[in-house]
């Protein structure tokens, strides 16, 4: 009788990981050897809907800035309010800057767009390129690695692929295994330590629709933001937004809104200017077309 | 990196022609990307070990987080070890303490009903291979039913293939603990099967 050799029967149908399911730890360890060696690269290629900490300084800030972009819409500029001299007439007084910010990421959440993502620091990051629908959930973020093996991760509903020609092999797709993996945008632990208002930011419930009434709350509790100017039809913001998530490391950028949707997206973690991202949407309404691969 | 990870992977340190885990910890005290070596080397292999516990999801979470407090302990490790694993399986089995509910909630419901959510979450889908059957169900709820330390003892050996010394090395117990925490779990767990063979009891030779 050997109760050790049974108990490694439980243990036989458990795959070996691949390399997908090692990617959000790889990364984040690589971001912190890379922080305390002074070579920052902070944010992963391809990662913005794979799980951890990383991706979501990407993805806080992608929901910031789209948060933040659209906002000029509704804003026009402003809102009716009485005027507190009582006599009944109407002024218009601007939208407080996080409530423009809010806007702008609605209507971003509402459409879907091209989107290019470009690191700073190139020799650690490639250049993503991709698109995502954020009403039908069908999106692709594609880039090739440094040894020149092109990667591509697609959102299908609730269904992630990595789809990987590595070392000249043809191309393979894996389904990222795991229940309730499906579409996060971001890197939330399974057991949920991210607040609502973090959920929110970061996109897990729903890419990056956002609740209106989260975002707002997040955005006055947690975020600061500051309309920086506007020429040419863009308005430029900048924010500031505290990472509880992160050991309260601040992540700071500038978001560009052009007809009340986020255009750009310039986002960093405080300290670290190599860790500064580049997010360009573009393209609205470009039609999305991803099928689900076989696996 | 990711062509690298897809290709290889490694067990166990100490191949002749690559420095051993305590080299590696020692390099990257001053060379902090060298730390990689050893999450290429430990972290699949540890993954699989931690998701056969707690689930690919909340493995995931204990991967990163195990090799991030490896990195920031690494100046505190014992270079007269050369093999990492029993520290990094120490870490994590610290770290999976958030998940136990988790886990035993799942050895639970295999027990109640004969589907191991786990092999499930592996798998996405039910089929034979997610099914425990009756040996399955009630090695499951042994499990459950053991001390968080027992069952950590004798899950380090049964599950990640470590010696004794090793398994004590990761609970930071002594090699005599470890013996009697596993004697005493593989005995509970004899019990369950009526102190008899479990495969015997499988097949039905055993009047229950």
């Amino acid at each position: 009788m050997n109760e050790i050799e049974v108990l490694r029967e439980m243990r036989a149908n458990v795959p070996v990981p691949g390399p997908e399911e090692l990617m959000g730890a790889q990364e984040r360890l690589r971001a912190a050897s890379a922080a305390e060696s002074g070579r920052v690269a902070t944010l992963a290629p391809g990662r913005w809907w794979l799980p951890r900490p990383a991706v979501r300084v990407a993805v806080a800030a992608a929901a910031v800035g789209v948060v933040a972009v659209g906002a000029v819409v509704a804003a026009g500029g402003g809102v009716p309010v009485s005027g507190k001299d009582g006599a009944g007439s109407a002024v218009v007084a601007e939208q407080p800057p996080n409530l423009q910010l809010v806007a702008a990421a609605q209507a971003t959440g509402r459409t879907s767009f091209k989107l290019t993502v470009s690191p700073s620091d190139q020799s650690a990051r490639a250049v993503q390129e991709g698109a995502y629908d954020p009403v039908a959930k069908r999106g692709f973020l594609a880039w090739t690695d440094q040894h020149g093996n092109r990667i591509e991760q697609r959102v299908i509903g609730s269904d992630l692929y990595l789809i990987a020609s590595v070392d000249g092999r043809p191309s393979q797709a894996r389904k990222v295994t795991g229940s309730g993996r499906g579409f996060r945008i971001s890197g939330v632990p399974a057991g949920g330590t991210l607040d609502d208002g973090e959920r929110v930011l970061t996109g897990v419930d729903g890419a990056l629709s956002v609740d209106p009434d989260k975002v707002l709350e997040i955005l006055a509790e947690a975020g600061t933001v500051e309309k920086a100017g506007s020429s040419g039809g863009v308005a430029t913001y900048t924010f500031r937004y505290v990472l509880e998530s992160l050991s309260e490391q601040t992540m700071v950028g500038t978001v560009e809104v052009r007809s009340g949707k986020v255009s750009k997206l310039t986002y960093a973690l405080a300290g670290h200017p190599l860790s500064e991202t580049v997010m360009v949407f573009s393209d609205y309404g470009t039609p999305v077309d991803v099928e689900r691969p076989a696996v | 990196m990711i062509g690298q990870i897809w290709a290889t992977e490694r067990t166990r340190s100490g191949r002749d022609d690559e420095p051993d885990d305590a080299t590696v910890l020692k390099r990257s005290r001053h060379d902090p990307e060298a730390f990689a070596v050893l999450f290429q080397r430990h972290a699949g292999q540890l993954l699989r070990y931690v998701g056969r516990r707690i689930g690919p999801e909340a493995a995931e979470d204990v991967l990163a987080d195990t090799f991030l407090e490896a990195f920031r302990q690494r100046h505190r490790y014992d270079h007269s070890r050369p093999d990492a694993r029993p520290w990094l399986y120490g870490i994590a089995t610290n770290r999976m303490g958030r998940y136990r509910r988790t886990e035993l909630k799942q050895l639970r419901a295999t027990e109640r009903t004969g589907t191991d959510p786990v092999l499930e979450a592996f798998t996405e889908r039910s089929d034979a291979r997610v099914s425990a059957g009756a040996l399955g169900r009630r090695l499951a709820g042994a499990l459950a039913r053991l001390p968080r330390g027992h069952r950590d003892a004798l899950l380090l050996v049964a599950w990640a293939d470590m010696t004794y010394e090793e398994a004590a090395e990761a609970l930071g117990v002594p090699v005599g603990t470890v013996r009697s925490r596993i004697s005493r779990a593989r005995r509970r767990l004899r019990e369950e099967f009526g102190g008899v063979d479990p495969r015997a009891a499988e097949k039905g030779l055993v009047n229950e």
